[in-house]
């Protein structure tokens, strides 16, 4: 990989750190477990490696946003996650604040200055 | 297939805080089965379970993902540990060898130049070593239990930045080195008072040859050391040096050095003089102690007096140089 590939590599990955968050909070309204969450957001685009996404699951668990319970009741015990009421408010205060991102970007982009 | 997974699994776990491993390592093998169930349906080949574990990654990269950043002292207090670590690694060897040669002034060494010089040198980098470790176990035990160096939370105000060059600033690093340097005096010259005189040798059952030393100055020198102690601590505690206390501050240090002609220069090169007849035969042999104690009093004054002077005619302003806000 070239020295501007992998910069632009890094860069892309630290503008996705936070949306991943986003992302993750958003599809968790129903109990999911880690693989599921993975393919569900890949259904819609994102692709998160699994290095990635099963400890921000819990990081996110620990902070309060998402709470978890194993089921043991299938043919192996998994571990499901969902929002929790506090998870709730942040997302939609986060989903606020991204929509106000996006639509300030897109002016800072576009915009006459830009280029 | 299975005993690659659980291989997998018992290494990420290695790395995992004990607390969670069992609860991660469940978990993570979930997931593992998860994935090759989807991919491969029945039963995966050796090789395709490995191309699923080689897409979690290395063992050690996913069980770091799982915990908060680790570290024995963190980027906030590194800074000061550094600051302090310079300094010691400064004095430290300094002191060891100043003491070496000190030592070996007094009682002429037995063994041969060459290898008192070695013992110098290892002396002096055990010192810095053991040094080196104290301040890290001490930044270490501050970073885990959670301590501020600057406990106070007050909010950043630039109105009170100090002036360039303002005399009234405190520099922190110096007063509390100022402080622990003078406590390390202070316990050797107890230790000199309580063995009735100099010895290099710091041992109260047998503390070896001891070369007599006047006990009121030697009380005196422990005084002004406590005293220069107390006055830092102020000032670190007040933040603001006046002229009182700078006034104060030199007229220790001048005390300092007179204790230091009658408590160190004088004893040493009287015992020099005798015990070396060539040393005495040299011109200033018999005042080299007098001319010593001059010259540190005229550095101090030289150091001190020019700092002494602006605070002096800056105090007639009680207000400090610079607006200070009013809440509300």
């Amino acid at each position: 990989m070239t020295e501007s590939a992998e910069q632009i590599n890094q860069l892309r990955l630290e503008l996705r750190r936070g949306v991943v968050v986003l992302a993750v909070l958003s599809q968790m309204d129903v109990a999911r477990y880690g693989y599921s969450l993975i393919q569900q957001l890949a259904e819609q685009g994102l692709d998160i490696e699994e290095g990635t996404l099963y400890p921000l699951l819990r990081r996110l668990e620990k902070q309060g946003l998402l709470e978890s319970e194993w089921e043991v009741g299938e043919s192996r015990p998994r571990k499901y996650y969902r929002i929790s009421a506090v998870g709730r408010e942040v997302l939609a205060t986060l989903s606020a604040d991204w929509f106000e991102t996006v639509k300030m970007m897109q002016g800072i982009l576009q915009g006459e200055n830009h280029g | 297939m299975a005993d690659l997974v659980e291989r997998y699994v018992h290494q990420v776990g290695r790395y995992l805080p004990p607390k969670e491993r069992a609860d991660i390592e469940a978990e993570l093998r979930s997931q593992i089965q998860d994935q090759l169930d989807d991919r491969y349906e029945g039963a995966p080949s050796q090789a395709e379970v490995a191309s699923v574990l080689a897409e979690f990654g290395h063992p050690y990269q996913i069980a770091t993902s799982y915990t908060s950043d680790q570290y024995l002292v963190g980027p906030a207090l590194y800074p000061f540990m550094m600051m302090i670590l310079r300094y010691g690694w400064l004095l430290v060897p300094a002191i060891i060898i100043f003491l070496n040669i000190f030592g070996a002034l007094v009682t002429p060494p037995q063994t041969g130049l060459f290898n008192r010089v070695v013992d110098t040198v290892l002396s002096a980098l055990q010192a810095t070593l053991i040094f080196s470790a104290i301040v890290v176990l001490c930044f270490a035990l501050i970073q885990h239990s959670h301590l501020k160096l600057d406990a106070k939370e007050e909010p950043f105000n630039p109105l009170d930045l100090p002036e360039v060059d303002d005399p009234h600033t405190v520099d922190r690093v110096e007063a509390v080195s100022g402080i622990a340097i003078g406590t390390l005096a202070a316990l050797v010259l107890l230790y000199f008072l309580r063995v009735g005189g100099l010895t290099p040798r710091f041992n109260l059952t047998d503390p070896g040859e001891v070369i007599p030393v006047p006990q009121t100055w030697l009380l005196l020198s422990i005084v002004s050391t406590a005293g220069m102690i107390i006055l830092n601590i102020w000032v670190l505690r007040r933040n603001r040096w006046s002229a009182v206390m700078w006034l104060a501050q030199t007229l220790l240090e001048l005390i300092g050095v007179v204790c230091l002609y009658f408590v160190l220069y004088e004893p040493v090169f009287e015992r020099l003089v005798v015990a070396s007849p060539a040393f005495g035969s040299l011109p200033f042999a018999n005042n080299i102690g007098e001319v010593l104690a001059v010259l540190s009093a005229i550095v101090n004054l030289l150091g001190n007096g020019r700092k002494l002077v602006r605070l002096w005619t800056e105090s007639g302003s009680s207000a400090p140089p610079y607006a200070v806000p009013t809440n509300g």
